[in-house]
């Protein structure tokens, strides 16, 4: 879908929120009800239409944000995949670990079958939460354009419909395209270094389970939460602010 | 994406001419209200607020029809 098209769109739709404004007015009829939608639209449709023609400074405003913070997105892709290849190499790890003590006979009944089970299915979690972060920074650097194009047309709508999520949209675009990628730099500023918390064939279950697990606990799930929590919370009072409204996240986060 | 488009401008189109039609409504009606030999203050008034209303939808009427052919204009030159 050509985001232009979109835009235009979206002038059309701000040209008619604006006529049905002055039509509104206009009409004769001395319900206040009705009336109050007339200078309502016709502002609506002003705000639209400088949305509309402000969608370049807004994508501008958006990268110049960004390089001034220092984001580097293909830095922070590749960081996610070399986050989710170590978690992968833990879980071959364990894995191998699982298969060669059930291999034997009775295997199943020994002790440390279940702290291994526990840990296969923590490291799955991680990798889901990992894969999960990984979809949604994609469609952030990828779609950044749309998204934000889309909000616009949402907020074009006649009547406030699309408004709040229009609003939310926008805010969302521009929040997470400016902060995912400063998510490595968060945690380094909290010392967390998950990608050094990588395993060797050698390495025991103590290491696994003192170091390497609470180091991918803190580094995937905790610090990530608060993070992408920051981040959303900066997404909706940038939404409230566009649309004037009560604002939500278009996606959820909580599912870490 | 066209058909979409086509379909809004001939709506906004026609909600244009409905709207300099209901001004010229709203003029006469709130004329004749301020204007008849009605003793009623309520009536009187409510005339006066159909012209008052109606004066200014005419102008953001005006205006709007300018700035965003204006604004059609300039983007079809880029």
């Amino acid at each position: 879908m050509n985001v232009f098209q979109i835009l235009s769109i979206s002038q059309d739709l701000a040209g008619l929120t604006y006529f049905l404004g002055t039509l509104l007015m206009a009409i004769p009829v001395p319900v206040y009800g009705v009336k109050k939608w007339g200078p309502k639209l016709i502002v609506d449709g002003i705000y639209s239409s400088i949305l509309v023609n402000l969608y370049e400074t807004l994508i501008l405003f958006v990268v110049q944000l960004g390089n001034y913070l220092g984001i580097n997105w293909t830095y922070y892709i590749s960081w996610l995949y070399q986050l989710l290849t170590g978690e992968l190499q833990v879980y071959t790890l364990i894995r191998t670990l699982y298969a060669t003590i059930t291999s034997f006979p009775y295997g199943g009944i020994n002790p440390i079958v279940g702290p291994l089970s526990l840990f296969l299915s923590l490291i799955s979690g991680f990798m889901s939460i990992t894969g999960t972060l990984i979809v949604i920074s994609q469609l952030v650097y990828n779609y950044v354009g749309l998204i934000l194009a889309l909000g616009i047309l949402m907020m074009s709508i006649p009547f406030r419909i699309g408004r709040s999520i229009g609003g939310s949209l926008i805010g969302f675009s521009i929040v997470f395209y400016v902060g995912l990628p400063l998510l490595p730099s968060f945690l380094s500023a909290f010392n967390v270094n998950v990608l050094q918390s990588t395993v060797g064939s050698a390495d025991n279950l103590t290491v696994l389970a003192t170091q390497v697990i609470p180091a991918y606990i803190e580094g995937t799930v905790l610090m990530p939460l608060v993070y992408l929590g920051i981040l959303a919370s900066l997404s909706v009072g940038i939404g409230s602010v566009i649309s004037g409204s009560y604002s939500r996240l278009p996606i959820p986060v909580d599912f870490l | 994406m066209a058909g979409v488009e086509s379909f809004i401008q001939q709506l906004t189109t026609q909600v244009t001419e409905i709207s300099w039609s209901v001004f010229i409504l709203a003029w006469a009606i709130g004329w004749a209200l301020r204007g008849s030999p009605i003793p009623i203050f309520k009536v009187k008034r409510a005339g006066q607020d159909f012209i008052e209303d109606a004066i200014m939808a005419a102008f953001w009427l005006a205006l709007g029809t300018t700035v965003f052919a204006l604004i059609s204009y300039f983007a079809g030159q880029f």
